[in-house]
């Protein structure tokens, strides 16, 4: 009893963090426009300017407002993690459940072929990945050259690497739920196989999905500010956690709060959604809820 | 005379086990060249060891796993093609009522979908009738399978398997993993909507208390065959085959002083992979002849509607 209290608290603590996050990030415009400020507004007689009233966090090496951009620094790297991390569940669950409900060869194939994208080495894939000139590919070059090219490639890029997990979870837990009496019932009176599989056998394998995709929310959001980091994600100008540690990489004797800043916000987010994680984990397990 | 309701003819199962990387693959018999029939209002009780293929018969005619060979009709129809219509009139009924309810469904889903399955959604009255012909309440039908306990579950998978109207229902140990005082309840839940709808059972049970208050006919299964078909009352009172007279010593009885100790069986069956050449009950038979360890008896007529498979008995038919 007291122990799932204490879960409980554990997500009502890390839920309470991640949403307030999420809130303030969202309210970037409105900040902006409160505080008279631009995002991308270069002032150079301004640079590395200390906290006042108007730069609450001071400025950066381009004089932008620090605070500014990484509200919408926030904006982007929460974005890239749940929207990446919801594709990848999606795809992941799909293929687990075909893959665990058929068994058998279908089973085999897809999971071999699950086996050879985890085994790929992923940072020099992405890296390839996050190199290849869209132009070329034939894509409009509006959309090409857009500001969010970056943002929408980043997710794609995560979202395939990173639905293997899911998969494999889904997958045997497929297999053992499809052979409940529930499930041979359903076929006994006729159950066609997608609805076997999306009435009776995916609602079951919810509360692991939710679980899983909640803790690579923090692992993707790591990803994401590796890559920016290693200059191949979120481009400038848009700001997101990862590129701005980037920036202040040469500037971490100098003006160290530049990297703080943006590395304790990725601290805080990551470890907030693996409580979460953790958290939902013990509080959707029937056996010990009941 | 018309058809039988279910005439199942030399049907086998066998499964093909890959025995890993360098061992060969190895064919389990499961079920071997069954075959009876079973009328309407009708109940068959399929009695035998744990392994004995009772449970992949019912499986077979559920139509949840083909047979390896031989024939099934139900209403004169053969079980091939599609097989969607056909499963109208078979439903089954299973041991554990804890895992044949899916437990993110509510009762009245649970009951319905069978009919929404096949096309014709139930509507919340026929709903209720149903909850209600297996003695729930309506106000039952909007809980979770994991507020009932296993008696209510088990009425809960009776109604689910009524809902098509089937002709013909397999209980595969319906009360086994239930309580006693709740077992003769739902034994006489099944009775009374055998007798309302005409139903046939194939009720498949290692208890023999439970089979004889249920069957019309038992039929005894031993090693994937049937060694002993026949009436209730010839079967239970004057078992012809050896096994079947070892079964039924093995039932303790009450105030009876000790049971005789030359009929009670020794070892465990034979690994149905490796099923003894002969009669498949030489080996743990107390009987046993020369012959049986060669050549296999054939189950064979043995007084009025009752067969069985052993040399000393056919031939020698009262």
């Amino acid at each position: 009893m007291i122990s799932s209290l204490k879960q409980h608290r554990l997500i009502a603590v890390s839920g309470f963090i991640l949403l307030t996050l999420g809130t303030i990030a969202a309210a970037a415009p409105l900040a902006e426009v409160l505080l008279g400020l631009d995002a991308n507004q270069v002032d150079l007689f301004n640079r590395f300017a200390p906290p006042d009233s108007q730069h609450i966090l001071g400025t950066d090496e381009l004089g932008r407002d620090v605070l500014i951009r990484l509200l919408y620094g926030g904006q982007v790297s929460l974005l890239v993690g749940l929207i990446a991390a919801v594709a990848a569940a999606l795809l992941g669950t799909t293929i687990g459940l075909i893959a665990g409900y058929y068994g058998g060869k279908v089973d085999a194939i897809m999971m071999r072929f699950t086996d050879g994208v985890i085994s790929l080495p992923l940072l020099p894939l992405l890296i390839v990945l996050a190199a290849i000139d869209l132009e070329k590919l034939g894509i409009p070059e509006a959309i090409a050259n857009s500001e969010n090219v970056s943002l929408y490639r980043i997710i794609l890029i995560v979202a395939l690497a990173g639905w293997t997990t899911v998969a494999r979870l889904v997958r045997g837990a497929a297999l053992s739920l499809r052979e409940r009496d529930f499930v041979l019932a359903a076929i006994a009176y006729g159950a066609s196989p997608f609805r076997i599989m999306a009435v009776h056998i995916l609602p079951n394998l919810l509360s692991p999905i939710i679980v899983a995709t909640t803790l690579s929310v923090g692992n993707i959001i790591l990803l994401e500010s590796v890559l920016s980091f290693l200059g191949l994600g979120i481009q400038p100008p848009v700001a997101s956690w990862g590129n701005m540690l980037t920036n202040a990489q040469e500037l971490i004797w100098s003006t160290p709060t530049l990297a703080i800043y943006p590395g304790l916000l990725i601290f805080l987010t990551v470890i907030a959604f693996n409580f979460l994680g953790d958290g939902l984990q013990d509080a959707l397990d029937p056996k010990k809820s009941r | 005379m018309t058809a039988p309701l279910l005439k199942v003819q030399n049907i086998s199962k066998s499964f093909t086990l890959s025995g890993g990387l360098f061992s060969a693959k190895q064919t389990l018999r499961a079920v071997n060249q069954v075959s009876f029939t079973l009328n309407k209002n009708q109940t068959l009780a399929l009695v035998g060891e744990s392994g004995c293929g009772k449970s992949t018969l019912g499986k077979m005619l559920a139509l949840l796993t083909s047979q390896s060979s031989g024939t099934i009709e139900i209403e004169g129809q053969k079980t091939t093609g599609n097989l969607k219509p056909l499963r109208q009139k078979v439903q089954m009924v299973f041991q554990d009522p804890f895992s044949s309810l899916n437990p993110r469904m509510k009762v009245g889903n649970i009951i319905g979908e069978p009919l929404l399955v096949q096309g014709k959604p139930a509507s919340t009255e026929q709903v209720k009738e149903l909850a209600q012909s297996v003695g729930l309440n309506s106000g039952d039908l909007s809980r979770y399978p994991h507020q009932f306990s296993g008696g209510q579950r088990q009425r809960i998978a009776i109604a689910r398997a009524l809902s098509l109207k089937p002709s013909f229902l397999i209980a595969d140990e319906p009360t086994s993993a239930l309580d006693v005082s709740i077992q003769s309840q739902i034994l006489n839940l099944m009775k009374e909507l055998q007798s309302k709808h005409q139903l046939a059972y194939l009720f498949i049970s290692h208890d023999l208390a439970v089979v004889s208050h249920m069957a019309d006919h038992i039929a005894v299964m031993y090693l994937g065959e049937i060694v002993e078909i026949g009436p209730k009352k010839d079967v239970l009172q004057k078992p012809a085959h050896p096994y079947t007279q070892s079964l039924l010593a093995a039932v303790p009885k009450l105030g009876k002083g000790k049971r005789q100790p030359q009929t009670s069986l020794i070892g465990e069956p034979p690994s149905p992979l490796a099923p003894p050449l002969g009669c498949a009950f030489h080996s743990r038979c107390p009987l046993a002849e020369e012959r049986c360890k060669r050549e296999a008896p054939a189950l064979k007529p043995y007084g009025p509607d009752r067969q069985v498979a052993c040399y000393l008995k056919s031939g020698g038919a009262p």
